[in-house]
């Protein structure tokens, strides 16, 4: 097993911060494609909602 | 969703001068307008014209004004939380110290305590937001505990999970019924519970104010959380850190642990306040598209 | 404003009533909420005979023997709570953080004898946080001996360490 920090228990503390890792790019490239998603279709549905609902 | 609001916009039309809000959804009459009304911009952008400011929350009912105002915060949100949180978590695992008992294992609490934190905090969000929809019935409230609730979810699924991956190298077992990991999973089905509950409904109205029930009753969890520790023999520690007292833990874990904590708390809130702009565009994307459709029908 | 006042009075009288009644069935099934059993739990009402209960305290210090039985390594050790002990055997591997002077929850069954044998072993460990040099400056100094219980609060550390 490949330990370059010398690390004991290093194959629990690795999966605990990629689980955290995941977990943070899930939400936040969600929320972000959800944002631009809802933004465009709204563009596309009503052109007057182009000035409020700009990010 | 939609045709709960649909109702509500009705209902507040006939009715607009019993509840306070109302004003906020008060537009000139006009004949085409069966939909939910700020869904309409240039009506959303009228409202927000010359009338009395009665409560301070009540200014952010305007879902026009919400929206401004947040995306104004975001990025204010947005950026130190995600500068924080890898400052904390690269101190913590690469810079601070191993603790004298659990060697490097204990690198694990840098994230296991701030999901723990984030977990009830979170929760107790979620109770507020519930207690905004049902006593003062503030529009946007329903909306955010909507918002919260999978957010949580996800932080206290990463609770125990990093929890039982820290519990198997220290105490020998992924998992223990002890009264602050049942009570950990307790918040876990209550979070769930509500995010199933606000759906369960055809009525939306109605799924949102059952749901919002249950997220206040599920706060008597809170203090169980936080003291099962204290009250019961518990195989989990003790809290290190208390809000009163003296704290048992170093310095070098605390300080790592503290940016790392705040680093969290800011994204947790960013996600939330991001998530709640989206659902706020979507529903106002769902009364334009009703509107087209009936002008088109 | 009187709807909001009433609503928000009903919500607040039936948090009051949940929670009074939640604390009440807190404190009434408190004994079953507890995880294990202190030494002095079992001396005083002694669980039935052949009953599996989880024994938890600390391992008295230079109490641990281990032996090999059959190629098992069989750990016998002194669990207390600083008045009562229970003698404990447990065959198969004790987790990393045992240690004399730790805490330690059992699973097992009373024997005849009063000892102990555990099916399973879980260290449990206390709330305290430092790096190596820090707990050994602390037990060099005198200031914490781990045997004898928990360390001094964090923010005495600095004072002891500094005069090293």
């Amino acid at each position: 097993m490949i330990n370059p920090l010398g690390y004991d228990h290093l194959s629990y503390i690795a999966a605990s911060y990629g689980l955290f890792a995941a977990a943070t790019l899930y939400l936040v490239l969600g929320s972000r494609a959800r944002l631009a998603t809802v933004s465009r279709r709204l563009r596309a549905a009503d052109p007057r909602a182009r000035g409020s609902s700009a990010e | 969703m939609d045709a709960g609001a649909r109702v509500d916009a009705l209902r507040r039309r006939f009715k607009p001068a019993r509840r306070g809000h109302s004003l906020c959804f008060n537009p000139p009459p006009r004949p085409d307008t069966v939909t939910d009304v700020d869904a309409i911009p240039a009506l959303a952008a009228q409202q927000t014209g010359p009338r009395p400011v009665r409560r301070t929350l009540h200014r952010f009912a305007n879902p026009g004004r919400f929206l401004r105002l947040a995306a104004r915060v975001q990025p204010w949100l947005t950026g130190p939380a995600l500068l924080l949180t890898l400052l904390g978590l690269g101190w913590g695992l690469l810079f601070s110290p191993a603790d004298y008992q659990q060697g490097d294992a204990v690198r694990i609490m840098y994230v296991h305590v701030p999901c723990a934190w984030l977990s009830t905090a979170g929760y107790a969000g979620l109770a507020a937001a519930s207690l905004a929809a049902l006593v003062w019935r503030h529009p946007l409230a329903d909306m955010a505990a909507a918002e919260i609730g999978p957010v949580g979810a996800l932080v206290t699924a990463l609770c125990l999970a990093t929890g039982s991956l820290w519990g198997k190298p220290m105490w020998g077992a992924w998992w223990v019924w002890d009264a602050r990991l049942t009570s950990e999973l307790v918040l876990f089905f209550l979070y769930c519970g509500h995010m199933m509950l606000i759906r369960a409904f055809d009525d939306a109205e109605r799924g949102a104010r059952a749901g919002a029930i249950l997220a206040l009753v599920g706060v008597v969890n809170l203090p169980i959380i936080h003291y099962s520790v204290q009250w019961w023999s518990t195989l989990h520690q003790g809290n290190s850190i208390g809000l009163t007292g003296s704290s048992t833990m170093s310095g070098s874990m605390l300080w790592p642990l503290a940016v790392a904590a705040l680093g969290t708390t800011l994204g947790f809130a960013a996600i939330v306040v991001a998530r709640l702009r989206a659902a706020v565009m979507e529903r106002r994307l769902r009364g334009l598209l009703m509107a087209h459709a009936e002008s088109v029908a | 404003m009187t709807r909001k006042m009433r609503r928000l009075s009903v919500i607040l009288a039936c948090g009051a009533g949940l929670g009074s009644a939640s604390a009440l069935t807190l404190s009434a099934f408190s004994d079953n909420l507890v995880f294990f059993m202190s030494p002095g739990d079992i001396a005083t009402h002694a669980p039935a005979p052949g009953r599996t209960i989880r024994l938890g305290g600390l391992v008295q210090a230079k109490s641990l023997r281990v032996d090999k039985q059959d190629g098992e390594p069989v750990a016998r050790f002194v669990v207390t709570d600083g008045r009562t002990t229970i003698p404990v055997s447990y065959t198969g591997i004790l987790p990393d953080l045992f240690r004399e002077g730790q805490g330690v929850v059992a699973l097992g069954t009373i024997q005849p004898d009063h000892s102990f044998r555990a099916q399973e072993v879980l260290a449990k460990h206390d709330e305290t946080y430092m790096p190596k040099d820090v707990a050994d400056a602390l037990k060099r100094s005198g200031h914490w001996n781990p045997a004898q219980g928990p360390a001094p609060p964090a923010s005495t550390w600095n004072s002891v360490t500094a005069s090293r």
